[in-house]
């Protein structure tokens, strides 16, 4: 019998529908208490947009500042490419505000490129909307003909409930973005997932055009989730390892006991990955989430990754006393589903920084992956010799994902959508020269079917970049800073969502705390599970030094001495002292592996 | 006296009593293979909650249902049913979901003729996943014999590829919940060795209700994607 069969399961009698939960949050009740959330986001960008015009940042100097008005489509879109450090920091600690969101998100989608821009979109929608009325799909020229019964088939059973969606126009919106989107990139056409990804776009835009929506979920597919709109799933898998190893490095008695369970992330993962969210999280949650993806579309391959890396991992942790406290895999699934069904981005990134606490040292963890996947290199060439010296049935023999699509072809088997023709494989070529994939690169590791070690080590590269951008200050929050001590009043300190400890501020108690704590951790560093523990305590105690004027902050660095293990506590004032002189810094976290020694500690309070 | 029992099983629904018992009761894992909108999401719902929703969800990755049935001779099983979405699920991930099975219920939609026909690459799919290992319980399942007068897979057809892979074989429907506790405690007694006399499976099969409604068939092909015009009226019809 199977391993996790020893495991008592426990009963979970009443889930009527576990994952269903998170789609009652798409409700207009839900958009309007958003609107109160966002009212953080909203001062900060007005406070950004005036200081902009008052007194011109460094940003003034880059090729793109000049590019329109500020807050228009044009700055929006030449913001994302500039990657403008304060612009970068407001979206990752605030969020957009809802009425710049799709301006700034269709314009970063441009920006992307690759989807041919706003007229052939148009010609497209011209071509949808004649079949769709006439009833004929026959001229759209579909490479796979059974994709508008697909599509038909998944629009009956799409947020039924929602009333948009059972009487308002939302099912015919949704069917004309998602026939615009499979000719907008054919390579992808479509898949299950896309149609959450298209309703909740609907459904937060309520507005805005379908050629504006079409863009959006076009960039989403190709350049955000690159690999995981395609029938064999390589990113999906690749990133659900990643994750895996994570939880291993972060939390190893987590780790042990979802093993221990059976309980695979492939079983937790897609949900999550491949309809960006939307059914997992609640919406304000959801579109945080988006607002990041979505801006690091410009850039490289890996930044997308890192961002569901972070957030599926803190979700992994933020329940994981639930996963912990229960020895059945479906209870562990059902309880992890309703912790994220309520949680807040806020608490989503407190989490994470406890896990980042709880390893400090990322330089280990690379060294982890990377053995990782050596072994896993080692182990691939191992059955590749094992397969190359087995006799003449080999073809029989073989049981990889890319062999599995190959064999299945012929039969048409519709779980695989579109099996790997030649045609489907030239078709991915092109998209892969057209999106700058080439082989060497996770995804086309992926694209090509040549599965490649080395993914692993770059995805989890992205997953770094973007926690330690994540949990590390930025130039906004220091000038913030520097602002309010000229009595404005802490705006600028909401401008970053975050606020440096002075020496005067954190009191002496709290100080020599917190350099015990780090120095206990560096002395054991194996114990990860109770370091959280006192981690714990210590957030609780950082959170009562917060200034009154700090709601709205998710992450309170401590600046001082706190280092990683090993790197020693030497020189942080100088440190300070040399920040200061720079307020801007390189951002681009999707890239820069630039290390920081700063040891940041999360705090819990964001209303 | 069993069912008695049964019933007041089924009703119950208590999870404190799954701890101090756990040990006691056999667990089987069975899952639900199938294309998309077959239904197999409402069948592991109608089983384990007796439930049917009239607007459905689909399912992403997959979904878990449990339910702890007692059997003749007051044998207590714990069935896990494994929803898997009927797509998105590709490659190793789906040897994952499959491994450890002990009963495997290949389900069609039989007004849906590819349904039908992709079962066998399903079925490949679990051949290809148990390997030289003994394959589970297979159970070949037609859903949806509410639309009887739209059904397009023929019996015979059904029969045969029954036969030919040695698996059991059932006709349900899970919006009238038709046989699906009947087909349900079948698997649990084959798995654990139980005889199940045909009187005592018939007694688990509960009044049917049926409600008409509007339903579209799936396929434009047949019968010229016509909807019979007697499916409009909306009203209920007990069978018994």
């Amino acid at each position: 019998m199977s391993a996790n069969l020893a495991q008592p399961w426990g009963f979970v009698e009443n889930n009527p529908n576990p994952s269903s939960a998170p789609l009652l949050a798409l409700s207009p009740a839900s958009l309007n208490s958003f609107h109160t959330h966002s009212e953080t986001a909203s001062t900060s960008w007005s406070a950004y947009f005036s200081s902009l015009s008052s007194h011109p940042p460094p940003l003034a100097s880059s090729k793109l500042a000049g590019v329109g008005d500020v807050g228009t489509a044009a700055w929006w879109g030449g913001r994302a490419k500039d990657r403008d450090g304060a612009v970068l920091s407001l979206v990752m600690k605030v969020g957009l505000r809802q009425e710049d969101r799709l301006k700034a998100w269709v314009s970063w989608c441009e920006a992307a490129g690759g989807i041919g821009g706003r007229e052939s979109v148009a010609a497209i929608e011209k071509k949808v909307a004649a079949s769709m009325k006439s009833g004929d799909y026959g001229p759209l020229e579909f490479a796979d003909a059974s994709l508008v019964r697909t599509i038909d088939v998944d629009l009956q059973r799409t947020l039924t409930d929602h009333p948009q969606f059972k009487e308002g126009g939302g099912a015919e919106m949704l069917k004309r973005v998602l026939l615009c989107t499979a000719l907008t990139v054919p390579d992808v056409g479509y898949l299950q997932g896309m149609n959450f990804l298209g309703a909740f776009l609907h459904l937060t835009f309520p507005e805005a055009t379908s050629q504006e929506l079409v863009l959006v979920l076009s960039t989403m597919v190709t350049k955000v989730l690159p690999g995981y709109f395609t029938q064999s799933l390589p990113n999906l898998l690749l990133d659900t390892d990643i994750l895996t190893s994570l939880v291993k490095a972060t939390d190893p008695e987590l780790h042990e006991h979802m093993s221990g369970l059976g309980l695979e992330l492939t079983l937790l993962c897609p949900q999550w990955f491949l309809t960006g969210f939307v059914t997992g999280l609640p919406w304000p949650t959801v579109l945080r989430v988006w607002d990041m993806l979505l801006f690091s579309t410009p850039s490289s391959t890996n930044g997308s990754s890192g961002i569901l890396l972070f957030t599926s991992l803190s979700l992994l942790h933020s329940s994981k006393a639930e996963i912990k406290s229960t020895d059945s895999m479906c209870r562990a699934i059902t309880k992890t589903r309703e912790v994220c069904a309520k949680i807040s981005w806020s608490k989503v990134v407190e989490n994470a920084g406890l896990s980042v606490h709880s390893f400090l040292d990322i330089g280990k963890l690379r060294k982890d992956i990377k053995r990782m996947d050596k072994q896993r290199q080692a182990q691939a060439q191992a059955a590749a010799q094992a397969q190359a010296q087995a006799p003449a049935p080999t073809k029989r023999a073989r049981s990889d994902s890319e062999e599995d699509s190959e064999e299945t072809s012929r039969s048409s088997l519709s779980l695989f959508q579109t099996p790997m023709t030649k045609r489907r494989k030239t078709a991915l070529e092109k998209f892969a020269v057209k999106n700058g994939i080439t082989a060497d690169q996770p995804e086309g590791a992926y694209l090509f079917g040549e599965k490649k070690g080395s993914g692993l080590v770059d995805a989890a590269e992205g997953f770094f970049n973007f926690a330690k951008e994540l949990m590390t200050p930025t130039p906004a929050a220091k000038r913030g800073r520097s602002r309010s001590g000229s009595g404005e009043e802490g705006a600028g300190e909401e401008l970053g969502g975050r606020v440096l400890f002075d020496k005067g501020q954190a009191p002496a108690a709290a100080k020599s705390g917190a350099v015990k704590k780090s120095v206990s951790f560096a002395e054991s560093n194996k114990g990860a599970g109770k370091v959280v523990e006192e981690k714990d305590k210590e957030n609780s105690t950082a959170a009562a030094f917060m200034s009154p004027n700090s709601k709205g902050f998710e992450m309170t660095p401590i600046k001082s001495g706190r280092r990683t293990p090993g790197t020693g506590r030497k020189s942080s004032v100088k440190k300070e002292g040399r920040r200061q002189q720079t307020p801007y810094r390189s951002t681009h976290f999707f890239s820069s592996p630039e290390p920081r020694n700063q040891i940041l500690s999360p705090v819990s309070k964001m209303r | 006296m069993a069912e008695a029992k049964n019933e007041a099983k089924m009703g119950e629904e208590s999870p404190e009593s799954s701890d101090s018992e756990a040990e006691n009761i056999k667990q089987f894992k069975v899952i639900l293979l199938g294309n998309g909108a077959t239904g197999k999401t409402s069948l592991a719902q109608r089983f384990a909650n007796d439930q049917f929703a009239q607007s459905y969800k689909q399912t992403i990755g997959l979904d878990f249902f449990m339910k702890r049935i007692t059997l003749p001779g007051d044998v207590e099983v714990a069935l896990q049913i494994w929803d898997i979405g009927g797509q998105s699920i590709g490659g190793k991930m789906i040897n994952n979901y499959i491994y450890g099975a002990h009963a495997c219920i290949m389900c069609y939609d039989i007004t849906n003729v590819d349904s039908f026909m992709d079962l066998e690459d399903w079925y490949r799919l679990v051949k290809k996943s148990f390997k030289d290992e003994k394959l589970p319980m297979c159970v070949l399942l037609g859903n949806k014999t509410d639309l009887n007068h739209m059904k397009v897979v023929k019996d015979t057809v059904a029969h045969r590829f029954a036969s030919e892979n040695s698996m059991h074989e059932h006709a349900v429907s899970a919006k009238t919940g038709d046989k699906v506790q009947t087909t349900f405690y079948q698997v649990a007694a084959t798995l654990s060795g139980v005889l199940m006399p045909k009187a005592e499976m018939d007694s688990h099969e509960t009044v049917v209700t049926a409600q008409i409604t509007g339903y579209e068939q799936h396929d434009s092909e047949v019968e010229g994607g016509q909807v019979p015009e007697y499916t409009h009226k909306r009203q209920s019809c007990v069978l018994s």
